[in-house]
């Protein structure tokens, strides 16, 4: 089974931003196996302080997705999109943070696990589509005050029919 | 979208979906101003009829909010749960065609 990639980009300027799209998935893809989300910062999140000594932060949400597919399979994806996993630096001797309610110290303000994380896609069973369709809301404009722009990478991760 | 432009949709939309058999009604909502509704249209279509450009129609599978400035496309087709708010100061009214798949074994006797 040959797979391929392609790749959804969606552009977030505007705090609340609501963006549908339509992607054409390619002539050879049999179904859908998985999806994996990414998200590029273009602009800085602003600072939330954590709770005292330990640092436990919320995650941002910048937002959630749907996806639907043609065919019967109809909504098949739903996710909250994250602008950093948090939980990654926890009991991590790299991050040494700061004063309650300040950051930690830029030398060692580290938000990355020392063994690194393998990134996977989520496998989905989606047989029969030829398009891809969604909506991504975004959540921004109820946290921040000052729009944050970034860029989200949809992967859909495909398998071919044999040639 | 019109209830003729609505009823040559549902079909294709339906075959589409693996539905063979389905029923319809036409949902004719009132909603007072500056009111809010939700309705639980989980595994149900729900087609917006001729809107009214004060409303905002919100769902799990897309938006229609002629005010709105932050969406790049309206969508007539809902599903799931789906919120409906009246901007206007004055009541307004929203149609609406429900499609409901029928179970495809016959009721037993």
């Amino acid at each position: 089974m040959k797979e391929q990639l392609t790749i959804i980009p969606i552009r977030i300027t505007k705090a609340g931003q609501q963006y549908s799209f339509q992607h054409k998935l390619p002539r050879s893809a049999e179904k859908i196996i998985g999806i994996e989300t990414g998200v590029i910062m273009r602009s800085p999140l602003p600072l939330i302080a954590g709770n005292g000594i330990r640092q436990f932060k919320r995650e941002v949400m910048l937002g959630s997705l749907r996806l639907q597919a043609n065919g019967s399979s109809n909504l098949f994806y739903a996710a909250d999109i994250k602008a950093d996993d948090n939980s990654i630096i926890q009991g991590e001797f790299i991050h040494a943070p700061g004063p309650a309610g300040q950051p930690g110290f830029p030398f060692f303000d580290f938000k990355v696990c020392t063994h690194g994380t393998k990134r996977e896609e989520e496998p989905l069973d989606i047989p029969g589509c030829s398009i891809v369709s969604g909506i991504y809301r975004d959540n921004t404009g109820l946290l921040f005050t000052n729009p944050v722009h970034y860029h989200i990478n949809i992967y859909v991760w495909t398998s071919n029919l044999p040639a | 979208m019109t209830e003729a432009l609505a009823l040559a949709y549902i079909p294709a939309r339906m075959t589409e979906l693996g539905h063979t058999a389905y029923s319809l009604r036409l949902r004719h909502y009132l909603l007072g101003a500056k009111k809010k509704l939700k309705i639980h249209g989980e595994g149900q279509l729900f087609l917006l009829l001729e809107p009214d450009c004060m409303i905002s129609v919100n769902s799990d599978s897309g938006v229609f909010d002629l005010t709105e400035t932050n969406i790049n496309e309206l969508s007539y087709e809902h599903q799931g749960s789906i919120r409906i708010r009246n901007y206007s100061a004055v009541p307004i009214s929203v149609k609406f065609i429900q499609v409901i798949p029928k179970k495809e074994t016959p009721c037993q006797q």
